[in-house]
């Protein structure tokens, strides 16, 4: 039996305490902690300048991603474009790593893989997450349990310990990376997607729809899944945050994206980080450290800023 | 309590049961079970060297190697139904036999035994160092809410929520260990004193992040126990404030805290897996990531399976130690 | 159960076996990554080192010299050119030996009276599973604790000849197909039995019984009579080829003996494989596999009269990580530590005025591309000519080694006397590769695609290390070569190099005191239908001849002119090429004293740092 279940059948009191319990469990598995409910009022219906700057960054770094092999940017695989870790300078604004490889270049080139990845990730965290936890919320009952029973399972391991468990039995493309990563959002997505659905099957047009005789699958495209998807969506760039960290920390681990060309943030983070580069060389590590941190922030800062304009609310599990 | 104990541990067994069935399917449905528990003796041809239509230099090696892999395939139990050998080695499993690392043929128990203990003390320094920090930072957070330091507070606690633990370790580990030398850099076993000293960089890796968020919290937790009369009261005895934050408001806003400390734990095991790596803690993490790298699939495993089971086991626990906080929990 | 996990997975066993001898660093984690890189390429496998015999010999000839007895090698004044053993950077290597010992070698210079006692703290970079060499193929590292725990029944001084040390002499028989030898009398093992021939035999028997020990010289030896007991204290071998230097064979784990009863015991209970029973100075008095092995001092040793034995204890603990290991030196937390990789010795080297010096050798390996010439891609030697063109080993030696250690064009350090100064390798000329490329690709399409040839290239890793490998030979390679890389365990790759089953490795090979223990490397009798010693799968008759000509006789002349046409004729089949010499370097504490400069009972200066194994037996602590 689902927690979600065995709230709606508790005392209110006992219940606000159990949802609240479950959302500070699902936040602080995202990551983020509670807002006030003050707070978030305060902010709501209003983006604010740093959203915009966030979503700046963000369109920056998506496009670099996108145009990359068209910029005027360094071949990134160029092994001695400089000497071996030049300090930043006019020619290589980042320096250059132990190759003497172009540190910008890389930096840009490795957001692709991040952000595909990430991207990927969330979009089958959506679509497979989603249609469960609608089913589940949809029809209840037996459904219900099993779904509620399967993203139980799937969040009883510790996210990177699942991730390893796939990546150490299959090769590491990329699509079996994004996709390790892309299971590992099905089930918070999932679990979202249900008690959206739960409900609005309750609210009155759903029970108008059915009164006139639509049928289940109508119902659900039609009548449940706009409604769900918006909840959904408003969580993506958070999802993505998620996503792109953990993806670094395979990479970091040597275990994201096999190949020479898959260059990665986390894999240039490895590189930078043996202790004589780090003391010696220290842009090689920290620059990459400092885009992957501001990307990730901007992520979090913005789809932190969306969820509160949408107005999603704290998630019953 | 007996029913909602009942109902706990039917959902804990059915857990427990889904995720070694998990572990069990990546041995089994992920490439080649046999490959898995023998490695690259699996790609003998033993039918044709018993048939004598293979020729390999040393057939007598040939042989006994055949005679290994059909071991295996027995303790395996290879050749049986899917849902039986799931059992057989469930039941290895419970026994604590994990089976055999190719790398050294050392029983995996025993790698595990000798690495875990790097580990535990890692992550209960985490524990340390996080709840050492997020308590008072927590306290003063909320004693002047939504003042100067509250305001910062939130920016340094939403910037250490979006910074990777890989990142924050090399940016622990130069600023720390080579830049300013306050700890040493990597992982030290030689004296008490010194492990547990070359291990506060690393606790302080995991646990700043979750400082952050224990402290969002406790922070709103505590707002909310300031407006309860018992607090009035005390100040209004004019008992001072920082006596009345830890000993009277602190104890009753702990509960969100304690409520995600298991999943806390697990989101710090994943992190354990990168801190180990970077700062050379000999651990289950560091060990696990070796076995990946080298195919060693009953270490991957059983590390995998014995961190599953015990974050389930810790979360129960603290569903438990919550409804027996909380007796509303247990209602029904 | 137990038994069976023995023999289990022997093929990976084997193939680490096959590396090992190889090259040392193979299994002694020689890539040296940064420290958070995923893990070295440093093996813990059951790897094994038995060093190689001389497996296939020719007929017989000029072979008839008197026997050599050992502690007087054949030519006196060739010594220092054959190998000039250590190259001391940071400072200088410990001084000679003291002798205040009864029958040390004579003419010492006077020393200050040697500090005793204490405990040294040493790291190996991987861990084997047992220390019986008997049982356990020990790998490189290994052979750093097994040294103190066995002494070899001969070893090679500074000159590179091999000297007895538990034998009392070897005595060539005739050509030199047979080699008698006699141990010294009254040698004690640490249980308290006395050593003979008939412990000898047992233990040479058990080595060649385990499929994995004996697996490389097996085929050297005569296999109706290998060995024959002579008197209580004298054996004789018997190979199947002539040979002026079967002893260097039993310098390696073959020459380590154990007693009789024990090897019953322990092949019962394979559990005493971790506390074996050896003659050296030092006993096993615990091990926990993969933490620590500690070794006291053996009170009754039986050569204690002659040798100066300062230590009373030996700590031993694994780090796969030779970053690390180096940390943890310059921290002060161990007293010495043996490795390769570059960012490990750049870091040694700069903690010179923490405490912390370094004897660095540069001669006793190389690194090398190993080309499969049977393979579909690279049978053409169009294709193994263009990847050597295409190869810009200046860059390599510059980035990835870091300038710790010189590019190579043979298999042989400048120093040594074996070098053919005349041999260049034919790299950095990518000019000359694209017209080779484009004709080979018009005559074997299928082997390329868009004009470039597709060929699979294979790292021992993963590491930060060969991480930058791999993309720096993809970038330099990427106008002429299609790249399908593999970076995995060494033991895993080697499984497909002896099988035959690649096109392409960057491997650590070669380097051994005596070249002649490297020769079955080359030789066409040792490529197997299906296993190879010879991984290039390259054969040549005429190069058989030479190196079985080297085998038998003495003439230092001859034999470097031999080796000199080798090395010619390996360059111009373009089947290897070398990157860098490897450097294997000690690094040390201060106050740990003669590192090199031990010696054998005897009194003759012991070679010291042999591809990063080392003897910690008369080490000091100041």
């Amino acid at each position: 039996m689902s927690a979600a279940t065995r709230a709606s059948r508790q005392g209110k009191e006992s219940r606000q305490r159990l949802l609240r319990r479950f959302r500070i469990v699902r936040l602080v598995r995202r990551g983020r902690t509670p807002e006030d409910s003050p707070d978030d009022a305060a902010v709501r219906r209003r983006l604010g300048v740093g959203f915009w700057l966030a979503i700046v960054w963000l369109v920056a770094i998506a496009f670099v991603a996108l145009f990359a092999p068209m910029l005027p940017i360094a071949d990134p695989t160029e092994v001695a474009f400089g000497g071996p870790r030049e300090s930043p300078s006019l020619d290589a604004w980042f320096g250059t790593d132990a190759l003497g490889r172009d540190v910008f270049s890389r930096t840009m080139y490795g957001a692709r893989i991040s952000l595909a990845v990430g991207g990927f990730a969330i979009v089958f965290g959506m679509v497979v997450g989603g249609a469960l936890g609608i089913l589940a919320g949809y029809y209840r009952g037996r459904l219900d349990q099993a779904v509620g029973f399967v993203f139980f399972v799937l969040l009883s391991f510790p996210a990177l310990v699942l991730a390893i468990l796939i990546t150490a039995t299959l090769e590491r493309s990329l699509l079996v990376v994004s996709l390790t990563i892309g299971i590992l959002a099905v089930a918070p997505v999932g679990l979202l997607a249900r008690a959206s659905t739960l409900v609005y099957a309750e609210r009155e047009f759903v029970a108008a729809a059915r009164v006139l005789g639509a049928k289940h699958g109508r119902i659900i495209v039609r009548e449940l899944l706009p409604n769900v998807v918006i909840p959904m969506g408003a969580l993506t760039l958070l999802g993505m945050a998620v996503a792109v960290v953990a993806e670094g920390s395979l990479a970091f681990l040597g275990l994201s994206v096999a190949g020479d060309d898959a260059i990665s943030w986390g894999k240039m983070i490895v590189d930078g980080a043996g202790l004589r580069d780090l003391q010696n060389a220290t842009h090689v590590a920290m620059l990459p450290v400092a885009v992957m941190f501001v990307t990730v922030l901007a992520l979090n800062f913005a789809g932190d800023r969306i969820r509160q304009y949408f107005d999603v609310k704290e998630l019953p599990f | 309590m007996a029913r909602f104990l009942i109902r706990r541990l039917v959902l804990l067994v059915a857990v427990l049961f889904a995720v070694t069935f998990l572990g069990f399917s990546a041995m089994n449905f992920l490439g080649d079970p046999l490959f898995n528990v023998v490695g690259l003796m699996a790609e003998l041809d033993c039918e044709g060297i018993e048939a004598g239509t293979v020729e390999d230099t040393s057939m007598d090696r040939a042989r006994s190697d055949c005679e290994t892999v059909a071991a295996a395939r027995a303790e395996y139990h290879l050749d049986r139904p899917v849902p039986v050998r799931y059992v057989l080695w469930v039941s290895d499993l419970a026994t604590g036999d994990f089976g055999t690392s190719f790398q050294n043929d050392q029983p995996v128990s025993e790698i595990i035994r000798e690495k875990l203990p790097e580990t535990l003390i890692l992550l209960v320094m985490a524990q340390i160092v996080s709840l050492g920090v997020a308590i008072p930072w927590g306290v003063f957070a909320a004693y002047r809410a939504n003042r100067a330091f509250d305001r910062t507070s939130t920016v340094v606690s939403f910037g250490l929520l979006s910074v990777p633990n890989f990142a924050l370790a090399v940016v622990l580990l130069y600023l720390l260990a080579l830049r300013w030398q306050v700890f040493p850099s990597a992982y030290e076993s030689d004296t008490a004193v010194g492990l547990v000293f070359s291990m506060i960089l690393p606790a302080v890796t995991l646990g700043l992040p979750l400082a952050a968020s224990y402290q969002r919290l406790l922070r709103t937790d505590l707002i909310t126990t300031l407006q309860e009369d018992f607090v009035h009261m005390a100040r209004a005895k004019g008992l001072p404030p920082m006596r009345i934050m830890f000993r009277h408001a602190l104890r009753p806003s702990m509960f969100s805290v304690v409520t995600v400390f298991g999943v806390s734990t697990g989101a710090m095991i994943g992190g354990s897996l990168v801190v180990e790596q970077i700062f050379g803690i000999p651990g289950i993490g560091r060990e696990i990531v070796t076995a990946v790298v080298r195919d060693d699939f009953p270490v991957v495993l059983a590390i995998v399976m014995l961190v599953a089971c015990a974050f389930v086991i810790i979360n129960f626990m603290v569903d438990l130690l919550y409804g027996w906080l909380d007796p509303r929990v247990r209602a029904r | 159960m137990a038994a069976r996990r023995i023999d289990r997975r022997w093929r990976r066993r084997l193939a680490a076996v096959l590396v090992c001898s190889l090259a040392a660093s193979a299994c002694g984690g020689g890539g040296g990554p940064s420290s958070p890189a995923a893990e070295p390429d440093g093996d813990a496998a059951p790897a094994g080192e038995p060093d190689l015999p001389d497996a296939v010999g020719s007929d017989d000839g000029a072979g008839g010299a008197p026997a050599a007895t050992g502690n007087e090698p054949d030519d006196v004044g060739e010594q220092e050119l054959l190998v000039a053993p250590v190259d001391t950077t940071t400072t200088t290597t410990a001084p000679a030996p003291d002798g205040d010992g009864g029958g040390t070698a004579a003419g010492e210079p006077a020393e200050p009276e040697p500090r005793s006692g204490g405990t040294l703290r040493v790291a190996i970079l991987a861990e084997g599973d047992g220390l019986n060499p008997a049982a356990n193929s020990l790998s490189g590292p290994v052979y750093n604790i097994a040294y103190s725990v066995f002494d070899p029944l001969a070893y090679y001084d500074t000159g590179g000849n091999w000297v007895p040390v538990l034998a009392e002499s070897w005595t060539r028989i005739g050509d030199g197909t047979s080699w008698q030898m006699k141990v010294r009398e009254g040698i004690r093992f640490h249980d308290g039995t006395e050593l003979d021939a008939d412990d000898v035999i047992a233990t040479f028997g058990a080595q060649l019984a385990d499929p994995v020990i004996s697996v490389a010289f097996r085929p050297g030896f005569d296999p109706d009579a290998p060995v024959v007991k002579i008197d209580d204290y004298t054996v004789q071998f018997k190979g199947v080829r002539p040979s002026a230097r079967l002893p260097i064979a039993f310098t390696s784990q073959l020459g380590m003996i154990l007693p009789s009863e024990w090897l019953e015991q322990a092949a019962a209970d394979p559990s005493l494989n971790q506390t074996p029973v050896g003659t050296g100075p030092f006993m096993v008095e615990s091990r926990i596999l993969g933490e620590s092995t500690v070794l006291v001092r053996n009170p009754d040793y039986w050569a204690a009269d002659m040798i100066d034995i300062h230590l009373d204890r030996i700590e031993v603990q694994p780090i796969t990580d030779s970053t690390i290991a180096a940390q943890r030196l310059i921290a002060g937390e161990l007293d010495l530590i043996v490795v390769s990789g570059a960012e490990a010795i750049l870091a040694l080297r700069d903690a010179a005025d923490q405490g912390v010096r370094t004897v660095e050798n540069q001669r006793s390996e190389e690194s090398l591309m190993i080309i499969n010439a049977a393979s579909p891609v690279f049978s053409d030697i169009r294709a193994r000519q263009a990847l050597t063109f295409a190869t810009d080993q200046d860059l390599y030696a510059d980035l990835i080694r870091q300038g710790t250690t010189p590019v190579a064009h043979t298999m042989f350090h400048p120093d040594l006397v074996w070098r053919n100064p005349d041999v260049e390798q034919e790299t950095n000329m990518p000019e000359k590769a694209g017209p080779l490329v484009e004709s080979y690709c018009a005559d074997s399409p299928q082997n390329c695609s868009d004009g470039r040839i597709n060929m699979r290239f294979g790292t021992p890793g993963p590491s930060v290390e060969s991480d930058r490998a791999v993309d720096l030979l993809a970038d330099t390679w990427d106008e002429f070569f299609n790249l399908d890389t593999t970076v995995e365990p060494l033991s895993e790759m080697i499984v497909d190099v002896v099988l035959g089953n690649y096109d392409v490795v960057l491997v650590p090979a070669f380097g051994a005191v005596d070249p002649d223990n490297d020769a079955i490397f080359m030789e066409c009798g040792a490529i197997g239908p299906a296993i190879s010693l010879n991984f290039a799968r390259y054969c040549d008759e005429e190069r058989d001849e030479l190196l079985y000509e080297q085998r038998r006789i003495d003439d230092l002349d001859r034999r470097v002119e031999i080796w000199h046409r080798i090395q010619e004729m390996n360059r111009d089949a373009y089947i290897y090429i070398f990157m860098t010499h490897d450097n294997w370097t000690i690094g040390a504490r201060d106050n740990v004293e003669n590192i090199c400069g031990q010696v054998s009972p005897d009194g003759v200066e012991l070679f010291c740092n042999n591809q990063g194994r080392i003897w910690l037996n008369q080490l000091r602590l100041g």
